[in-house]
């Protein structure tokens, strides 16, 4: 969160989320005055209007009286319409011919023929006070004249409860605008710097750090799961640098160190050419070792880059898995292995046929070279229902449930194994070479004994 | 031989040039491809030994633009990149064969001895050496009359030691042109066959055919 609030409210006002509450707020105000005018003058117009019946039907109902009973009938009917008239405060005026006024609750006036507004002359109120009336008037055949006369501050009263009402509803409704705008940006941008604020901690350098996620679900919650998913990815990847670069330091440095204590000794005890020859033989071993580490991290970083798609063709698994076995059964006869070839005809895989006998060779080899003697090692190869099978299984000692996922990491090497020879490569090969074709790869547990086993493509 | 050495990197060339000259060679060098290509082209060579990263102009290039004028030596690629796809690249642009570097010198001896003395690419029927014979049709072998029972690769690896007979064969040249393999085994599969084929071929004879050159490989030889 910013520190400087007037800060955090110049940013609350340019956030799209609250202006785009605004743009809300201002259109509800245009539709409420839409509204406002429609409701307005429709029951204005319906009141007049019904206003206007009322009177020209009293003003007619007067005007027949005079044709059948005449002017003194009118008179006595206006008199009892004054008296008894208890429906609202209805106004009469009735002038004889010679526009005298002969009874009614209205001032004298010219005679006028239909609707007429006006004030009700009463010097008694102030001017403001004083009640606007809507009248109908009917001159009759005589001359005389009937008026007929309502109080509009019904109408005014209503007017005004309308006015109120929408005055209020639209102020009510830009306030809460503008607080759940601000509300709700506020809470937009408090999420929006819980994200900035992490950022900013990993790249101080806690790898560690992630986004909290609220648990609601919304698009910024997901975003922010996506953006976990992201740095966990690339932490993971960041550690697996790490791990293999203090992996080659670590693994190169013993055979350097081993190279350079050779070198000494020949520098201080060799005395004749044959113990110069002896120590460069040796040193010359060593680089060898050396290089061999390099030369097989590189060929996994290319197979791992994907580079070596092109050279992908037919290959015959069936007569490359063979000529792999049948390569290495003396050296199984020699350190008393039985090497099993269990070899399908007709077994065929696109891919790179380098990259796969190489594969082939690295699983045999490994399954010869981490069991004892008198151990059975079996290469099958066989057609499966998605694609082909390759198996190398053997009845050796295994591997533990908790490093078989490990075994296809660079360098990684069971304890038993450390005495041994090996780079620890040779798997993560394997793993690349499968990756690359499409091979999913897994270790299977055949009690007593190990199965490595590739399925696919 | 007449070698033409084209390579960049200077003490590479020296030690190269140095060792061919020790085993009575002579070599000719440039330090770019155009250089290369212009020798290439006006003297006649056994052998061209061609670094496939060069300035001016590389290896790849100079191999296609020498083939395209109807140059034939053989030639050798010098390579610090050991990808599948560069060796077949090497082999299509006009390459016979292809050394990753860093190498042992005896390795590119016996390469550059093996390119220059190339067997005549004609279908012979029968191979020998001294009393030992391979009918190729017949697969079948015998020495000094007598039936030899050899199995499948043992019978590859002959063919190929007998098609170079007197040459060293290394190594990492029969893991090459026996099993396919251009990769380095962790385990002796070479040598196990070896001693095996040794075992059939020269076991019970008072002559050994068979020998194991000290760092370098092996041979087959009648003297």
């Amino acid at each position: 969160m910013s520190s400087v609030p007037t800060n955090r409210f110049s940013r609350i006002l340019r956030s799209a989320s609250f202006r785009m509450t605004l743009a809300y707020a201002a259109l509800f105000v245009v539709s409420a005055v839409a509204l406002f005018a429609t409701v307005y003058f429709t029951a204005t117009t319906a009141m007049q209007n019904d206003m206007q019946a009322v009177l020209r039907t009293e003003a007619y109902q007067l005007a027949e009286i005079h044709r059948r009973s005449g002017l003194l009938g009118v008179a006595q009917e206006v008199t009892k319409r004054i008296n008894f008239r208890t429906r609202g405060p209805i106004y009469y005026l009735l002038q004889g011919p010679s526009q005298q006024v002969m009874v009614g609750n209205l001032p004298g006036m010219p005679p006028v023929n239909g609707a007429r507004d006006f004030v009700q002359e009463d010097n008694a109120e102030p001017r403001s006070e004083r009640a606007k009336l809507t009248g109908f008037g009917i001159t009759l055949p005589d001359g005389a004249f009937i008026m007929v006369a309502q109080d509009t501050s019904r109408l005014l009263d209503m007017q005004r409860a309308i006015e109120a009402a929408f005055a209020w509803a639209g102020g009510l409704t830009v306030l809460l605008a503008i607080v759940g705008g601000w509300l709700l940006s506020g809470n937009f941008l408090r999420r929006i710097d819980t994200i900035g604020r992490t950022s900013r901690t990993i790249m101080e350098g806690d790898l560690g750090a992630r986004i909290p996620v609220r648990g609601t679900n919304d698009e910024i919650d997901q975003l922010v799961v996506s953006l976990n998913l992201m740095l966990d990815r690339i932490q993971h990847l960041l550690e697996g640098m790490r791990q293999v670069s203090s992996d080659i330091a670590h693994d190169l440095r013993t055979p350097l160190s081993r190279l350079r204590q050779r070198l000494e000794d020949a520098r201080e005890h060799a005395s004749t050419t044959a113990d110069y020859a002896v120590a460069t033989e040796a040193a010359i071993g060593e680089a060898d070792e050396m290089l061999e580490i390099f030369s097989a991290l590189l060929r996994i970083a290319q197979i791992e880059a994907g580079a070596q798609k092109s050279a992908f063709a037919a290959v015959d698994l069936s007569e490359l898995a063979r000529s792999v076995g049948e390569a290495y059964l003396p050296s199984a006869e020699d350190s008393q292995h039985k090497l099993v070839l269990d070899v399908q005809d007709g077994v065929n895989l696109n891919g790179d046929r380098q990259l796969l006998a190489q594969m082939l060779s690295n699983l045999v080899e490994n399954a010869l070279h981490h069991t004892p003697a008198n151990t059975s090692v079996t290469l099958t190869v066989a057609k499966a229902v998605n694609g082909v099978t390759i198996e190398v299984a053997d009845n050796g000692p295994g591997i533990p449930p908790a490093e078989r996922d490990k075994v296809f990491e660079r360098f990684y090497r069971l304890d038993r194994s450390r005495g041994t020879s090996g780079s620890g490569l040779g798997l993560a090969l394997v793993k690349a070479v499968a990756g690359l074709h499409g091979l999913a790869i897994h270790l299977e547990d055949r009690s007593p004994g190990l199965a490595v086993v590739l399925k696919g493509n | 031989m007449k070698i033409l050495l084209v390579e960049d990197d200077k003490q590479t060339a020296d030690y190269v040039a140095k060792g061919l000259r020790e085993h009575g060679h002579t070599v000719d060098r440039a330090d770019n491809g155009r250089d290369g290509l212009f020798l290439a082209g006006s003297e006649p060579y056994d052998v061209m030994i061609v670094d496939r990263h060069m300035p001016q102009m590389d290896g790849l290039s100079l191999v296609k633009a020498a083939r395209a004028a109807a140059v034939k030596t053989p030639v050798l690629f010098l390579t610090t990149m050991g990808g599948v796809d560069d060796r077949v690249e090497g082999l299509e642009a006009g390459g016979d064969d292809y050394l990753t570097k860093p190498f042992a010198f005896a390795e590119l001896l016996a390469r550059v001895s093996a390119l220059a003395r190339r067997p005549p690419i004609v279908a012979a029927t029968k191979l020998a050496v001294g009393d030992l014979e391979l009918d190729l049709l017949a697969r079948a072998v015998t020495r000094g009359g007598k039936r030899l029972d050899l199995l499948a690769q043992e019978l590859k690896i002959l063919e190929y030691m007998m098609r170079h007979a007197g040459e060293v064969v290394t190594r990492t040249m029969l893991l090459e042109k026996v099993w396919d393999f251009h990769f380095d085994p962790k385990t002796n599969i070479v040598e196990t066959h070896i001693s095996r084929l040794r075992a059939k071929i020269d076991k019970g004879f008072s002559k050994p055919l068979l020998h194991t050159v000290r760092g370098a490989g092996y041979v087959l030889r009648a003297d």
